[in-house]
């Protein structure tokens, strides 16, 4: 190997170590938020109580009792849901070619609201018990909204403009039928709904944090199999194409996996705002987009994000619980806004 | 490869783009598609590259499938994508990467970058780079490869004159080495007479003259398709230069 060609490889060995780096901190990040989150409540625990209770190396039936039925579900889910939302706004921004992307410029978010309301309003009429139904409704609808758009972007060629266009359609349609249903709505279900909308972790339990983390590590396989072919989209269209690529099959298949992703993480825990907007631009910055590292970069930074949103809702008020929809949107935004201003030089 | 086009034409709604194109290239050929601004340069290429519907009958090797080795250029070369400059040409092996980059392809794509003259920009982010460079990286991209067939749209149309005549002596080589069909969109009447084999001369969709260079760049010819009355002369080395004078008084 000549001088330049090994200047070549080492630059690029040296970039992916860069990567795996960031990713080891991220992932070290992520750890000391979830121990922070398991710690962080109304009776605090020291964290080292947490990472004994948590690797069963002590057994303290107090501390158990908290972390294993209470805490350790609502981190957890933290965890994946944030995951989730951090992919599905990875793979949109990519497919759709629009940094805005995430899972409600597709009205994926407003129909699973609209589905959970539609429970809440009328939910004598459906034969489950209401926290059955209310996630099943809002998987269903976030798939219906999906579908939609999929059927649109199916009959006239799947680009990302029209996919953008259908699916702030699908936005508006969606939230006009919320505020309908908002505005027949008893006070005591009118109440409800909101306290859907703002977003909770707090009604985790250990099968849904299965359900949702199922789920995700489903719909992994399926994008890895496309990490090429998503890094290729990012050139254009015409540049994919160019290289033997399936566009339209692409976007497709992938607005399918969003759709699942999105349907799964929104039904367990409301409308979870700015998650899957905000952890793919911190990606971006840090690793660029090569999906092999852009990818898992957003999940584990869409994954910290909510895991601090979940200490920061505990600890806001002591001994109050803030709706985590409305933490996420308020740390998250100054924060966003010092970012894409801030933000001029990419580490990777 | 030898590539044969058979009344091909495109079509967009209500608008014929290109009609009735009949060419034959031998690989190991360059051939240069001249013609005016909206003439379905672009289009034809489009077509054969497959990314575009067309009527009439195209063969690869005598054969109606299009192969999957065709390197494709398009003319486009704005991105925004957080990409260095080595994963873009990275991505033109696409078919053959696997989730972990091997030595060879780092290999392969290195000696493209040194026979380009940009070794120095691997690690760069292709968005910072200039207009010029860019179209660099994507025509390593498009011969990243190892195409048979080569289709590139405008491939030098942002680089200085040292760089453009790098770009078409090393194209020239990797044609006549590799065996490979060229076909690109020229604007510059002067590289299409030094480099090419072949010239297909566009005006309204329709070819207007094919064939060796020296009988498609005529003075008739280029005034017919450009509506501008030529200079066609020869250099002291015997090479053809054409050199507009003026618009022509027939337009």
């Amino acid at each position: 190997m000549t001088a330049a060609a090994e200047a070549v490889a080492s630059g690029y060995h040296s970039l992916m170590a860069r990567r795996v780096m960031v990713l080891i901190l991220g992932l070290a990040a992520l750890v000391a938020s979830f121990v922070l989150d398991v710690a962080t409540g109304p009776a605090m625990l020291r964290p080292e109580a947490v990472i004994r209770s948590v690797l069963r190396l002590a057994e303290d039936r107090t501390v158990d009792a908290i972390v294993w039925s209470i805490r350790l579900p609502i981190a957890l889910i933290a965890l994946v849901v944030g995951a989730s939302l951090g992919l599905t706004g990875a793979t949109m921004q990519t497919i759709l070619n629009n940094p805005l992307a995430s899972s409600y410029t597709l009205g994926v978010s407003a129909g699973a609201g609209f589905g959970a309301a539609l429970v809440i309003v009328f939910g004598q009429a459906i034969p489950l018990p209401e926290h059955y139904a209310i996630p099943v409704m809002a998987f269903v609808f976030a798939g219906l909204a999906c579908s939609g758009v999929y059927a649109i972007g199916r009959s006239r060629g799947a680009t990302a403009q029209v996919l953008v266009l259908a699916g702030i359609a699908f936005l508006f349609l969606f939230q006009s039928l919320l505020s309908l249903l908002q505005f027949v709505a008893s006070p005591e279900a009118l109440q409800s709904i909101v306290f859907w909308l703002f977003g909770s972790l707090q009604k985790a339990t250990w099968p849904k944090v299965g359900i949702v983390a199922a789920v995700l590590a489903g719909c992994i396989p399926v994008l890895v199999v496309d990490v090429w072919r998503l890094t290729a989209l990012r050139l254009g269209d015409d540049r994919a194409r160019g290289l033997g690529i399936d566009v339209r099959a692409l976007r497709l298949r992938a607005l399918l996996v969003v759709s699942v992703l999105t349907g799964a993480a929104v039904a367990f825990v409301g409308t979870i705002g700015f998650i899957g907007l905000v952890a793919p631009h911190i990606a971006r910055i840090l690793v660029g987009e090569d999906q092999r590292a852009f990818l898992p970069a957003s999940a584990l930074f869409g994954a910290l994000l909510l895991s601090c949103a979940s200490v920061a809702s505990k600890a806001i008020i002591p001994g109050a619980i803030f709706p985590i929809g409305i933490v996420t949107s308020l740390i998250g935004v100054p924060f966003f806004i010092w970012l894409i201003t801030s933000s001029r030089k990419v580490f990777w | 490869m030898r590539l044969d086009l058979a009344r091909v034409g495109v079509r967009y709604g209500g608008v014929e783009a290109v009609r009735d194109i009949d060419l034959s290239i031998a690989g190991g050929e360059i051939l240069a598609l001249l013609g005016p601004n909206g003439s379905g340069k672009t289009s034809l290429i489009r077509a054969i590259a497959g990314l575009v519907p067309m009527t009439g009958r195209l063969l690869f090797d005598q054969r109606p499938e299009r192969p999957r080795d065709i390197g494709y250029m398009p003319q486009d070369i704005a991105t925004q994508a957080a990409l260095t400059v080595l994963e873009v040409v990275l991505l033109g092996r696409f078919g053959k990467l696997g989730l972990r980059v091997g030595r060879h392809d780092l290999a392969a794509v290195q000696g493209l970058l040194a026979d380009l003259g940009i070794a120095a920009l691997a690690g760069r982010q292709v968005t910072q780079l200039s207009g010029g460079q860019r179209q660099l990286v994507f025509l390593a991209q498009a011969l990243a490869a190892h195409p048979r067939l080569l289709l590139l749209d405008e491939p030098i149309s942002a680089l200085d004159i040292r760089h453009q005549l790098e770009v078409m002596e090393m194209l020239r080589r990797v044609t006549r080495e590799r065996g490979i069909t060229t076909i690109t969109i020229l604007h510059d009447l002067n590289v299409a007479a030094r480099f090419a084999d072949q010239i297909v001369m566009m005006r309204a969709g329709a070819c207007i003259a094919a064939g060796p260079v020296e009988t498609v760049l005529t003075p008739a010819l280029v005034e017919q398709a450009f509506e501008v009355v030529p200079l066609v002369f020869r250099a002291p080395d015997g090479r053809l230069l054409v050199t507009p004078l003026h618009a022509s008084p027939h337009r």
